[in-house]
């Protein structure tokens, strides 16, 4: 795996840095920055990959992430996974709205249901994941949209994982850093499959 | 500047043991700090640490030394330089001391939190004194270390372990809260509006008691330290009052490169009874409500040791593990990781202010915490501990905490509110956590 310049964009989170140990464990050589999320540099900076982080607050309380989608990470293409808040912002983005939770769940771990596609290629399902949020996207919005449910919480219909149809956007709204979730390392791995596979 | 600073050892000898009334006297008239972990805990090991007469203190943003001298420095700057930089046994403990609550704002970018503070105590306080005795009840020895600045010209007069009764008279009148019932109760209903909106996902709340006392301070503060659910406590005696900490909270402990830390949450009273004792613990085990509060804090705490640890390093060793003390159960958990740097400078910054007293995610909960409870925390719920010249260190929360200053002794209480709490029931807890230090202040 060639080495990658990780950007890991900070919504002035509590569990940012779980993501990054996570990060530096499954992708050893690689060079991974924390930016906090009004952090202009990132319009300049080069880099190969960027992690929305988790964030209190809404979709649209993310600092420049906006601008950042709009001139550079969707006109370069540039491979994008966001957590929790950083997957409703993808939602968001695309004019998806966002509703609170039926059932908010924070520190619990649920089963999740996927198709074993995608980033859950190779996974089983119903595995354990942690929740930490209040607010959520719901399946059935995002039919006839730009977005592909890849997983859902099977008591609430909730959207759990999602991808762009073609861009190289992927979202998970549970936390895969949390000591409650497993499989956090194989889902990283899948989702640097799918964005480099093509291409390498 | 900094780069002058440091200390030296001029003695280290072996004394008798002295007793808990002696301590307190010297602590009292020598600016002394006197810490201590509970003789009743399985885990952790029975020791004293007082340190008498400070010749160095850290202020925070400026160090001030016996001699006058006065030094500005960035937010805690020169500790770990000053540890560097002095000759004295890797056993003596170095710097001891507090980080208030209120100091939070200096560790995080300007504008983030308000520059809240109380007026009596500094927000931070850590010293470097004269004389340390560390007393060790496993091996039934005491150490005493005399330090002093080098090329200092300043003085003092050798200790006397007196014997001393300490006047036992005092009362406690004018008991007030700053918030009612019915205010606390709408607090957190305000809280959990936060939490259904996305903002957090957990907030410490809490409310101020004060009081006025008369008489005999030390038995006051006496009668704390002699209360039995002390994990991690504290007397420390400064120019502008009096810190008694009956913790039953470790913040983090380090020793070599290995850091540690422990999160509590949920409370649960013991019953005199086996069988429902028993009950009581499986059911706090179970409680869905008090475990995802612990995982929240889990996690938060796993964040918060990644940010100075080497990846791969950090681990969850116990969730949740029951904690017994005499009269209550807790849950807990154990968090360890592998330091990058062992800097106190830099663990602080990385992991101030505990998660388990401040919220998730930590920054907003804090700001929210600001806003709803509208005084400053003082001392309260930062952190009280010390640093070895070896660099080992081992600092608590500071709950369950009294200030004294002039005839006033105030604390504050509180309890962690989620979306699963119930406003009355949290009021009710704030009462029960009243009612301990009430009872063991007033204990005859």
């Amino acid at each position: 795996m060639k080495p990658l310049k990780i950007v890991l964009f900070d919504n002035y989170d509590s569990f940012t840095h779980n993501l990054y140990h996570l990060l530096a464990t499954t992708f050893p050589n690689s060079q991974i920055t924390v930016h906090r999320n009004h952090d202009r540099q990132l319009f300049h900076q080069s880099f190969d990959l960027i992690i929305g982080g988790p964030g209190p607050c809404t979709p649209g309380e993310t600092g420049i992430l906006k601008q950042l989608f709009e001139t550079r990470i969707i006109a370069e293409r540039i491979p994008f996974l966001g957590v929790c808040l950083g997957m409703q912002f993808i939602a968001w983005y695309f004019g998806i709205p966002f509703h609170r939770s039926s059932v908010p769940i924070h520190g619990d771990a649920i089963p999740i249901q996927h198709l074993g596609t995608s980033i859950f290629n190779n996974l089983p399902n119903n595995f354990p994941v942690a929740r930490y949020n209040s607010l959520e996207i719901r399946e059935k919005e995002l039919k006839n949209t730009e977005l592909i449910t890849l997983a859902t919480e099977e008591k609430t219909g909730a959207v759990m994982a999602l991808k762009h149809k073609s861009l190289p956007l992927y979202g998970i709204q549970y936390h895969p850093e949390s000591f409650l979730s497993k499989f956090g390392k194989e889902i990283l791995l899948n989702f640097h499959n799918e964005v480099y596979q093509k291409n390498d | 500047m900094i780069n002058n600073l440091s200390v030296i050892q001029l003695s280290e000898e072996s004394i008798n043991i002295p007793t808990l009334d002696q301590v307190i006297v010297l602590v009292e008239k020598n600016q002394g700090c006197f810490l201590f972990t509970s003789p009743d805990k399985e885990f952790s090991h029975i020791r004293w640490i007082v340190g008498l007469n400070p010749i160095i203190t850290h202020f925070g943003e400026n160090i001030q030394t016996i001699d006058g001298l006065n030094i500005e420095v960035s937010p805690l700057e020169g500790i770990d330089e000053i540890i560097e930089q002095s000759t004295v046994n890797p056993e003596c403990p170095l710097w001891l001391g507090y980080i208030g609550w209120d100091f939070k704002d200096r560790l995080e970018e300007p504008g983030l939190f308000a520059r809240l503070s109380d007026i009596l105590f500094p927000p931070c306080s850590m010293s470097i004194y004269h004389r340390v005795i560390v007393i060790d009840f496993q091996t039934q020895s005491a150490i005493l270390y005399t330090l002093a600045l080098k090329n200092t010209i300043k003085q003092f007069p050798p200790i006397i372990l007196k014997t001393q009764d300490i006047p036992t008279h005092f009362n406690i009148s004018n008991l007030t809260t700053n918030k009612t019932r019915e205010q606390f109760m709408a607090d957190v209903e305000k809280i959990q509006e936060y939490i259904r909106a996305g903002d957090i996902y957990q907030a410490n709340l809490t409310r101020k008691i004060e009081t006025i006392y008369q008489g005999s301070k030390l038995q006051i503060v006496k009668n704390l330290l002699e209360s039995n659910t002390i994990e991690f406590g504290a007397f420390l005696n400064t120019k502008y009052g009096t810190v008694v900490s009956t913790s039953p909270e470790r913040f983090f402990k380090v020793e070599g490169r290995r850091i540690s830390t422990f999160p509590i949450k949920g409370t649960a009273p013991r019953s005199n009874d086996v069988t429902s004792d028993q009950v009581i613990a499986d059911d706090l085990l179970s409680d869905t409500k008090n475990r995802r509060e612990l995982a929240m804090i889990v996690d938060l705490l796993r964040n918060d040791l990644s940010r100075i640890c080497k990846p791969g390093t950090v681990i969850v060793e116990n969730f949740p593990q029951l904690l017994t003390l005499n009269n209550v159960f807790h849950l807990l958990a154990g968090i360890v990781g592998e330091l990058e740097e062992i800097s106190f400078e830099k663990i602080i910054y990385a992991m101030f202010p505990g998660g388990s007293i401040s919220g998730c995610p930590k920054i907003r909960a804090i700001q929210i915490i600001e806003e709803i409870e509208q005084i400053p925390r003082g001392i309260y719920t930062g952190t009280l501990g010390y640093i070895k010249k070896n660099h080992s260190m081992d600092f608590n929360i500071l709950i369950r905490t009294v200030m004294i200053s002039g005839n006033k002794l105030w604390f504050n209480v509180g309890g962690g509110i989620t979306l699963l709490s119930n406003p009355e029931q949290e009021y009710e807890e704030t009462c029960h956590k009243a009612k301990n230090i009430l009872n063991a202040l007033q204990k005859k």
